[in-house]
């Protein structure tokens, strides 16, 4: 080992990156053929790029200012049915709101919750996992059995009561939920960069004296990155639906807010004679954690076959 | 006769087309005789032997043939008499002991398994605890006779307390259980240490001698093999392509591929000639060459190889499938 | 031997309560907005009476490490305060309301064991038939769908569509049940009410389903796929060449090995149970302990949430450990 001739030429580095670069670039070719031939994953992806195209373009597209109340058209039946509007298309609520421009501004809400909570929860936890694999010692230790007292708490259990404490609303909500959620994470980290820790990969890094950081985050990190952003996605579904069960019970995003949860629960008031409310709010959920998890289970498939269950 | 095998076909439908795991073999096996039966991996041994017990994994179903075994045809029969003849006509051991016990039973229920199955104490007289003291001695008797020490403890233990070498005698406890006319043995020492593979084939051999059961044995070992066997099959790409006695093939392979199994045995005697392995690989099942399936990798090739080749009886039991024999 | 492993586990679960009690207690003193700071800041619809009980009850005019004391003292005696808006203690509201969660959980988990472990198993041996397919595909959905959706539209469609089955509480108001344990199946079983019994069986459909589906999703999934990778084994094999009949090659060689990997999961699923069991009661107007604490939330009886979230904290540790046990009889590999 000792003969191997250090290299600190920057060229060779650029080389290097750009190497790798291109092969980043190969995979990602090589992953969208093979979500091709995987119905589900890509039914899932093209569903679930139909949803962001809505949170994006949401201004624009709703019929009516979501949180506009009109009296005169409460409780109205969606558009095909006797006694429906054309321009409230799924109906409305018990104050008149649009429903349909309600469920379109509740896409924002839904995702940007999804995807706020896990990418704090992957920064968190993939760091923290990644010290405490790499280095073990007494942070380790801590980290550990910290983790292990949160996952001792049921999920929901966990977010109710934070929530309860905490108050309603978006920003306790993120913090609610990923107070927990990092846990998901760190784990997986941890046990991966344990294993990872002794290949060859990482030895040949420490005998070339690559810093610990660099072995930790250019080396090991993109090996372990397929894992993550497996968990992430699917995590993304049930985060979706950790949101809409508090908001559902009022401790989440509150009415007159357009999150799905409370709409449910608005609705629930009026289930004999607007069924409509509830029942369409819902279903938004159900689609959007259908095409999460099932482009989640389709990048599992391709990404992470050790993941996968034999099918 | 025990057991006259004609034509046996098994055959697995996969997307790409059906691959001949097993294509028109055809073995006699006399009471308490031990025949090889020897070949590459994924030949189409094992899933010979899987045949005669009509347990052929999906996709794969025998297409063809007959098993006549005491005078009936097993591939007649209904799936029920299958499986009441399984472990009490026939009885088979598996390549590699330490998955083959499972793992949540101890060890001495699973053999006492066998024998309720079979209700081997089944007479009416006996009431259940009698019955049960019954199996249970019986166990600890087959255990002594595997080689298994200490039988009253390790009754109670699991497949995981035990070691490869007694994981395999206990298997063989369980096939010797209901004294089978036949014992079926796929690879069993492959999985084992050296040392222990002399065991339990000398094991196999004592069985064999004290209960007269006959044992047919695969093996990818040519040298095992002719230790134990008396008459050896010598099976490439789903076909027997050579049969005869263990002395005749060993002295006299006919078989080009006999010939370099032979030279591919390591041999400690310093004055050998060097191993020759044989050139290529393992055809590709689902395509294999529509004449001698042997013709890639044969020296001797010529022209009249390009057809299918018949087995040729050169009698007393010889039998080859070559074009260079009359 | 198997005493000792027993007492063991037993005794590992010890500092995990601990840690929950601190973490519950981190969590009410210590982040922002805590009711204390409520209390203290938005008095408004908190009488100056009620602080003053807090105060007295949280020893909040002591400092932080003090406070815990007294916290994890009480926790050991079992004292977990009194609510504010009852006037009674927490604990007895709490064994109030616990037959009816319990027995809303036990139901679930019937439902869901009952329905997934056979379906896992049919699936797997019928890998990619019909049957397969279509209870993967419903399983699927069990996975993805929201609780409180789901008992929404059971409710819709059983009771508010086809008027069959009751929307809310555990049994009707014409009917009197003598109330022994609590477990009003139990009790009308005890006391020969059949007419209770069948209106409690009637209430108990609907919420049990909703809250065992989940469940049953994902026990189904991980039975399935464990009783495929079992099915490989050669020891399956085996039994069939022992002359074992197929059922019993399943039933008896298979499947108890396939449910070492499904009783974990089993075991972190009653977490979900305990979870969605908030949103069952809800949802169903079932009077237990969810419902308790959620009512308790908007009132901000904090004492009353404190004790039941802390309850349900345990009891997910206590259903761990019992499973745990559990486990060391079905895995051999780890008993002794």
């Amino acid at each position: 080992m000792s003969q191997v001739q250090v290299s600190t030429d920057k060229t060779v580095l650029r080389e290097y990156y750009l190497l790798r670069l291109r092969l980043a670039g190969i995979n990602f070719l090589q992953f969208i053929n093979k979500l091709r031939r995987h119905p589900a994953g890509m039914t899932g992806l093209i569903v679930l790029l139909f949803f962001v195209f809505i949170a994006v373009a949401d201004p624009l597209i709703v019929p009516h200012n979501p949180k506009e109340v009109h009296l005169e058209d409460k409780l109205l039946p969606p558009a095909w049915m006797e006694g429906g509007k054309s321009e409230y298309l799924l109906g409305t609520d018990q104050l008149g709101m649009d429903l349909f421009s309600r469920i379109i501004a509740g896409t924002r809400i839904s995702l940007l919750i999804g995807v706020l909570t896990v990418g704090i929860s992957i920064m968190i936890g993939t760091t923290l996992g990644m010290l405490s694999g790499y280095y073990r010692g007494t942070l380790d230790n801590i980290l550990a059995r910290f983790a292990d007292l949160l996952l001792s708490f049921p999920w929901l259990i966990f977010a109710i009561f934070t929530m309860a404490v905490i108050g309603p609303g978006f920003g306790n909500l993120v913090f609610a939920l990923t107070f927990k959620g990092w846990v998901g994470f760190f784990r997986l980290v941890r046990g991966e960069v344990l294993s990872e820790k002794t290949k060859e990969y990482v030895e040949a890094a420490r005998a070339l004296g690559q810093s610990h950081f660099k072995i930790m985050f250019q080396e090991i990190l993109p090996n372990i990155m397929n894992s993550i952003i497996v968990l992430g996605t699917l995590r993304i579904g049930f985060m979706i639906i950790m949101e809409a069960s508090l908001s559902f019970l009022g401790l989440g995003i509150q009415y007159p807010e357009p999150a799905w949860g409370s709409m449910v629960n608005v609705g629930r008031n009026y289930l004999l004679n607007a069924w409509w409310i509830s029942t369409f709010s819902g279903l938004a959920i159900l689609l959007l954690v259908l095409a999460i998890n099932m482009f989640g289970e389709g990048l599992r498939d391709i990404l992470d076959p050790r993941l996968r269950r034999i099918e | 006769m025990l057991l006259e095998v004609n034509n046996l076909q098994t055959y697995f439908q996969t997307s790409r087309g059906s691959i001949k795991a097993v294509d028109g073999v055809s073995i006699k096996l006399e009471q308490g005789e031990i025949l090889g039966l020897v070949g590459e991996s994924g030949c189409g041994k094992s899933m010979t032997l899987l045949s005669l017990l009509r347990l052929v994994p999906h996709p794969g179903a025998i297409v063809g043939g007959e098993i006549l075994f005491q005078g009936g045809d097993l591939l007649k029969k209904s799936s029920r008499e299958m499986t009441r003849m399984r472990g009490r006509d026939l009885a088979m051991i598996f390549q590699d002991p330490m998955t083959t016990l499972n793992p949540v039973f101890k060890v001495g229920e699973q053999i006492r398994e066998s024998l309720r199955i079979h209700n081997i104490f089944n007479q009416s007289r006996f009431s259940e605890r009698k019955r049960l003291k019954q199996e249970k001695e019986r166990v600890i008797q087959l255990m002594e006779e595997t080689g298994i020490p200490s039988p009253m403890d390790r009754y109670y233990e699991y497949p995981h307390q035990f070691s490869g070498g007694m994981q395999q005698r206990a298997v063989i406890a369980i096939a010797l259980s209901c004294e089978p006319k036949i014992l079926l043995a796929d690879e069993p020492t492959t999985a084992l240490d050296v040392t222990i593979q002399a065991q339990i084939l000398n094991l196999m051999e004592r069985i064999n001698r004290s209960h007269g059961m006959a044992v047919i044995l695969v093996t990818h070992d040519l040298g095992v093999a002719a230790e134990f066997c008396r008459r050896i099959a010598v099976m490439y790409a789903g076909k027997i392509i050579e049969q005869g006695l263990t002395d005749e093939i060993i002295e006299n392979p006919l078989h080009p591929y006999t010939q370099g199994l032979l030279r591919s045995i390591p041999h400690i005697v310093p004055d050998k000639p060097r191993l020759r392995p044989i050139r290529g690989t393992v055809p590709d099942l689902l395509n294999l060459p529509p004449g001698c399936t042997f013709l890639p990798r044969c020296d001797y090739a010529v022209e009249v190889c390009k057809e299918p080749q018949e087995m040729r009886d050169l009698g007393n039991g010889r039998l080859v499938r070559c074009a260079r024999y009359k | 031997m198997q005493a000792a492993k027993i007492a063991e586990r037993i005794l590992i679960a010890i500092p995990v309560v601990i840690g929950i009690g601190i973490i519950i207690f981190l969590i009410m003193r210590l982040t922002p907005g805590d009711p204390v700071d409520i209390m203290m800041g938005q008095a408004g619809h908190v009488s100056a009476r009620e602080i003053e009980l807090l105060t007295e009850q949280w020893h909040l005019n002591e400092p932080l490490h003090i406070q815990l004391g007294y916290f994890l003292r009480d926790l050991a005696r079992g004292d977990l305060g009194t609510s504010f808006t009852k006037g009674r203690p927490v604990w007895d509201l709490i064994k109030g309301a616990l037959p009816a969660t319990l027995e809303l959980a036990l139901g679930a988990a019937i439902f869901a064991l009952l329905l997934a472990i056979p379906i896992g198993v049919i699936s797997a041996v019928k890998q990619n038939s019909f049957i397969d397919r279509a209870s993967m595909t419903v399983a699927f959905f069990g996975i993805c769908m929201p609780v409180f959706y789901l008992g929404i539209i059971l409710m819709l469609v059983f009771s508010v569509k086809m008027g069959v089955l009751p929307t809310y509480g555990r049994i009707s108001y014409e009917v009197m049940l003598h109330k022994v344990t609590g477990f009003y199946m139990l009790d009308s079983i005890i006391t020969g009410n059949w007419a209770a019994l069948g209106s409690t069986l009637k209430h108990l459909i609907l919420p049990s389903i909703t809250l065992g589906f989940p469940m049953a999703a994902i026990v189904a999934r991980v039975m399935r796929s464990s009783m495929l990778e079992v099915l490989r084994n050669d020891y399956v094999v085996m039994a069939r060449a022992k002359g074992l009949r197929e059922f019993s090659v399943i039933v008896k060689h298979a499947m108890r090995n396939a449910m070492i990997p499904t009783v974990t999961v089993i075991g972190l699923e009653i977490g979900m149970l305990l979870g969605g069991n908030m949103i069952v009661e809800t949802v169903f107007s079932w009077p237990g302990l969810g419902r308790l604490v959620v009512n308790s939330i908007f009132v901000r009886d904090y004492p009353l949430v404190q004790g039941v979230v802390m309850v349900y904290a345990f009891t997910f540790v206590a259903a761990n450990l019992v499973v745990d046990i559990l486990y060391t009889y079905i895995n051999p590999k780890i008993s002794i």
